[in-house]
């Protein structure tokens, strides 16, 4: 085991480690817990910037890998399940983990505002911390489920105890319609595995791991899967209906229309610090399943599909942009807006070749640092005032200017101005879709009335919130931002300016990974951008 | 096959569990009559002979009995009673004082008599000896319900008897069936007669669905299934524990032998019928708990829907019981971790319908979170032995479908899905009390250690399972 690898499970891990030990720490202490999330937060992300630091460009394949087996559980001589803790980075899981790490350690600092049942909210806190980064560090099937369905529970209840008023109903959407995906993958999980392996001593013996399934690489002849003599339910072959369930779970957690209805409630029900948590990263934990263990999976049906999921995506960026306009609430609008941002990774997705898939998952470290920076401010309003209605207020900008400055950075990063991270993901999203053999051109036409809705919803709210003479309709005192809020926005609106500027780097690092999987996908990939 | 021995050869020690606990209740029923015998006493006897006869399950070659009577075949079986007489041991610490009234070695007897009736329904042979092993653990938990000693569970016993007398008669019915088209009384004898296919088709077909329904009644599946909501609610906690538990094991265990190889084959329209009854019992257990608000009701009709798992569990077990077992033992665990965690908030808080849960998760952490663990282990997530049990089971249903080509095993598959999904509406019901409602007010009861203790070690239980499943083959290597 590499040196890499070790930090990457002492990432993923360290969290859990706090957990427990913060059984230990009594209830009322709510200082010296914040402060050992934010600790915890820091380590990460030190951690993070290590593996940053030590990664090798230009190599395929995994790094910072590890793979051992987990259990089998054999009944007789025959084998009847097995699982192994494999876990790795590649081009697409080390920008998911290192976003993860600055988030959740904002998130930490953010919490600060916690006052009831701190001891419970910072345990569960780390609890999805672990279960996040394990989430996009699984190389193996079977491990990237538990723990992506283990990011339930804690979220459940971080909505549930610590939300709005309407926190319980939002709570339990989110888990009905979130566990109702997990079982829609549980099922291709396991007809994936029963299909895949190889002959060995004990008859044959089936494997989770991402390395047997990508490409079905260990397809066993004779199965379900097998597309010489497929077997149809429905008319449909096996191979589809798997393809079909793992894309409609992972679209549940995108979320993409019309499977979207969770996340608006959640985002306008949930605290702030989980809000982020939510729009920045629980979001993309979907369009990475759905990168991983969707399309690389079943590349062959994936095609079948690249024009319906491309369809999904334009509506969703359409649909999830008029809301937003139609939204009172800046909250809502906010969580709408991820709609349509997710709704281009998604056509990012969908176009297959290389350009589209490293502008995709540039989009989603983009909108994950964009989306923590909207929400972050959202709750700056929330806090000052208990009131989130765009209507409620008008030139903030008299009494807020350091708020304001960065409510103009997060917008406009948010709408795609050059300059601004977003801007190079859905440039690579359109510039892919325009290529793609796959795409009719008005598709990508389609998404750029997105970008123009997009303009037309945040320049409004600018120009109702900010500008014009100072009004608010709700009590409470103004203030400009403070030193906690600077500390968690400014990080937040360099990064987004850096990337936008000097995206080689991180180009660089999602390539291998992007040549993957467009020869996968195997649809002529047109040159790669640096 | 197996010949029958003669009595000099019959290695009695082999039946040493089962002397055990045979012998403990008639100890039991004679201390209880003096009043000088206190109910921690008695107790600790009890757990002794539970845990004598755990142990002995556990020995090597125990389970070579090899007589005509009782046949123990394989390891399978081996796995199965150690599971059977851990739950039971398990179960010992919700059979509070409080729970027995005053007749307390009548309580603890009569659970043991339970339990030796389930055991020895595993390995009965011969049919009178299994009609009397099923009756000996039916007519204990007849009296069971009436322990909370009011109209209610007067009536819900009564209830029970009348329903479990029609089971045993129809079972009855199909022995006397099945004996008339084959002349035997031995399941092997009667398994290699229907297997050569020379009989009168009809006769033993009756035979052995008057006889399966007899067993679906103590699986509590439908449409023999009405009985247990009421029960249910009549009843002490303890004794639902025991109810949810081992006679689910035992009926389980039994019908895996009936069709899983000692006397039918369990294919074509026989498992599809079974199949059927299993997918109707998820929707009869899982639609109606929706509706409950009181929670004995609701976990009568989660039992149901369990029943409903473990039918499919049992079918897709012929060659491959692991599943069926870990089924069983992640179920049992997680039941009786709710049972005990309820009825502490029923002892401290007079806790009967949702929402008097309301807000006491915030007051008393470790209960809750007990309650919490052992829910969603039923309901099926990670990282909890109750998810590893669905997923085994399901990774079971989807290989007999894709083996068989068979469209009734898989839509059974979607079919627990789905339900599973339901499911989770009425168990995250409490949770979402205990911890999202707010309002707890009055006095505050503290936990003993013990009770904490027990809690946190069924929850680490739960969890280890999930991460080591292969931990349940234990009895295995011992031999």
């Amino acid at each position: 085991m590499n040196l890499n690898a070790i930090l990457l499970n002492l990432l993923i891990f360290l969290p859990l480690a706090i957990a427990v030990a913060m059984l230990f720490l009594p209830n009322g202490d709510s200082k010296r817990l914040q402060q050992l999330a934010v600790l915890t937060g820091v380590v990460q992300v030190v951690l993070a910037v290590v593996l940053l630091v030590n990664w090798q460009m230009n190599v395929k394949g995994y790094q910072a890998e590890i793979a051992a087996p987990w259990f089998s559980v054999s009944s007789g001589d025959r084998m009847l399940f097995s699982a192994g803790y494999h876990v790795g980075l590649d081009g697409l899981s080390l920008p998911m983990v290192v976003l993860s790490a600055v988030v959740m350690l904002l998130a930490a600092i953010l919490s600060a505002k916690v006052n009831s049942q701190v001891k419970g909210y910072f345990l569960l806190f780390q609890v999805l911390n672990t279960a996040i980064m394990g989430t996009f560090a699984a190389l193996d099937m079977f491990l990237f489920y538990v723990f992506f369905e283990f990011m339930l529970i804690p979220m459940y209840f971080l909505i549930g105890i610590w939300g709005g008023p309407n926190r319980s109903y939002a709570a339990v959407k989110f888990f009905l319609y979130t566990l109702f995906g997990s079982i829609l993958i549980l099922v291709a999980m396991i007809i994936l595995y029963q299909s895949t392996g190889e002959p060995g001593t004990f008859g044959i013996s089936h494997s989770f791991d991402v390395e047997v399934l990508t490409g079905l690489k260990g397809l066993l002849p004779g199965s379900a899967l097998d597309p010489v003599n497929p077997t149809l339910w429905f008319g449909l072959r096996a191979s589809t209906w798997v393809f079909l369930l793992l894309a409609t779970g992972f679209a549940i957690k995108i979320p993409a229309v019309p499977l979207h209805t969770w996340l608006p409630d959640a985002h306008v029900e949930a605290s702030t610090p989980i809000s982020v948590i939510l729009a920045a990263l629980l979001l993309k934990t979907g369009a990475y399943g759905l990168i991983r263990f969707g399309v690389l999976i079943l590349p062959t049906e994936f095609q079948e599909f690249q024009f319906t999921l491309s369809i999904v995506a334009v509506v969703s960026i359409i649909y999830g942009s008029l809301n937003a306009l139609a939204s009172a609430d800046l909250k809502r609008m906010i969580a709408y807006s991820s709609v349509a941002h997710m709704g281009f990774v998604l056509l990012g997705i969908s176009a297959g070749n290389t350009v589209a898939i490293q502008g995709a998952i540039f989009q989603m470290t983009s909108h994950g640092i964009i989306s923590a920076m909207l929400f972050i401010l959202a709750g700056v309003i929330q806090d000052r005032t208990g009131s989130r209605l765009i209507g409620h207020y008008s030139g903030l900008y008299q009494k807020m200017p350091g708020f304001t400055s960065i409510v103009l950075i997060a917008f406009f990063a948010a709408m795609g101005i050059p300059g601004f991270s977003s801007f190079i993901g859905e440039l690579l999203i359109l510039i892919g879709g325009f290529s793609s053999t796959a795409l009719p051109g008005t598709i990508p036409v389609l998404a750029t009335i997105g970008i123009l809705l997009s303009a037309g919803y945040l320049l409004w709210t600018i120009s109702r919130m900010i500008f014009g003479t100072f009004h608010s309709k709700v009590e409470g005192d103004l203030y400009d931002l403070n030193k906690k809020e600077w500390t968690v926005l400014l990080p937040l609106a360099l990064l987004t300016l850096v990337l936008g500027i000097y995206p080689g780097p991180l180009l660089d690092v999602i390539l291998p990974f992007a040549e993957k999987f467009s020869a996968l996908t195997s649809i002529g990939a047109s040159l790669p951008l640096k | 096959m197996m010949t029958p021995q003669t009595m000099q050869s019959f290695p009695y020690s082999n039946l040493l569990p089962e002397i055990i606990l045979g012998s403990g209740i008639i100890l039991i029923l004679i201390l209880g009559l003096f009043d000088r015998v206190r109910y921690g006493h008695l107790k600790l006897l009890t757990s002794v002979i539970v845990f004598g006869s755990f142990v002995y399950t556990l020995l090597p070659n125990s389970n070579s009995y090899g007589g005509s009577l009782l046949l123990a075949d394989g390891k399978n079986l081996l796995m199965f009673k150690a599971i059977l007489s851990a739950v039971a041991l398990l179960i010992l610490p919700i059979i509070r004082r409080d729970q027995v009234s005053k007749n307390q070695s009548e309580f603890l007897s009569l659970f043991l008599s339970l339990l030796l009736g389930a055991q020895l329904a595993f390995t009965a042979n011969q049919m009178a000896l299994l009609l009397l092993a099923t009756e000996l653990m039916a007519i204990s938990a007849y009296v069971l319900t009436l322990f909370l000693f009011n109209q209610q569970s007067a009536e819900a016993g009564l209830k029970y008897f009348i329903y479990g007398s029609v089971g045993t008669g129809l079972m009855l019915f199909g022995f006397s069936l099945i004996y008339a088209a084959t002349g035997a009384t031995h399941w092997n004898q009667i398994g290699q007669l229907l297997q050569q296919g020379n009989l009168d088709g009809g006769l033993p077909a009756a035979g052995v669905i008057m006889m399966t329904g007899g067993v679906l009644l103590k699986l509590g599946a439908a449409p023999f299934h009405l009985w247990i909501p009421d029960v249910y609610a009549a009843s002490r906690f303890s004794v639902l524990a025991i109810f949810s538990t081992l006679p689910k094991i035992a009926a389980s265990v039994l019908l895996l032998r009936w069709y899983g190889g000692l006397a039918f084959s369990a294919d074509g329209q026989w498992m599809a019928i079974l199949m059927i009854v299993a997918m109707v019992t998820l929707v009869a257990g899982n639609f109606p708990a929706l509706l409950q608000k009181n929670v004995r009701r609701l976990m009568g009709y989660s039992s149901i829907a369990q029943g409903g798992f473990i039918l499919l569990a049992v079918l897709i077990s012929n060659a491959q019981p692991f599943s069926l077992a870990f089924y069983l033992a992640a179920m049992s665990l997680s039941n009786i971790l709710v049972f005990y965690c309820l009825n502490w908030f029923a002892r401290s808080h007079g806790a009967i319908d949702s929402k008097d849960f309301n807000g006491l998760g915030r007051k008393y952490f470790i209960p809750s979170l007990g309650l919490t663990v052992g829910l969603l282990s039923l309901t099926g997530l990670p990282p909890l032995a109750g998810f590893s049990a669905k997923v085994f089971l399901f990774s079971g249903l989807w290989f007999a479908a894709d083996a068989t080509g068979s469209q009734i095993q898989f839509s059974a598959l979607i079919f627990g899905l789905l339900n599973t999904v339901v499911a989770l509406f009425y168990y995250i019901r409490i949770p979402r009390s205990l911890f999202l409602e707010g309002g707890a007010s009055g006095r505050n009861i503290q936990l003993s250690w013990s009770e904490k203790l027990f809690i946190l070690s069924l929850t680490l239980v739960l969890i280890a399972f999930f991460i080591a499943p292969a931990a349940i083959h234990l009895p295995d290597f011992l031999n």
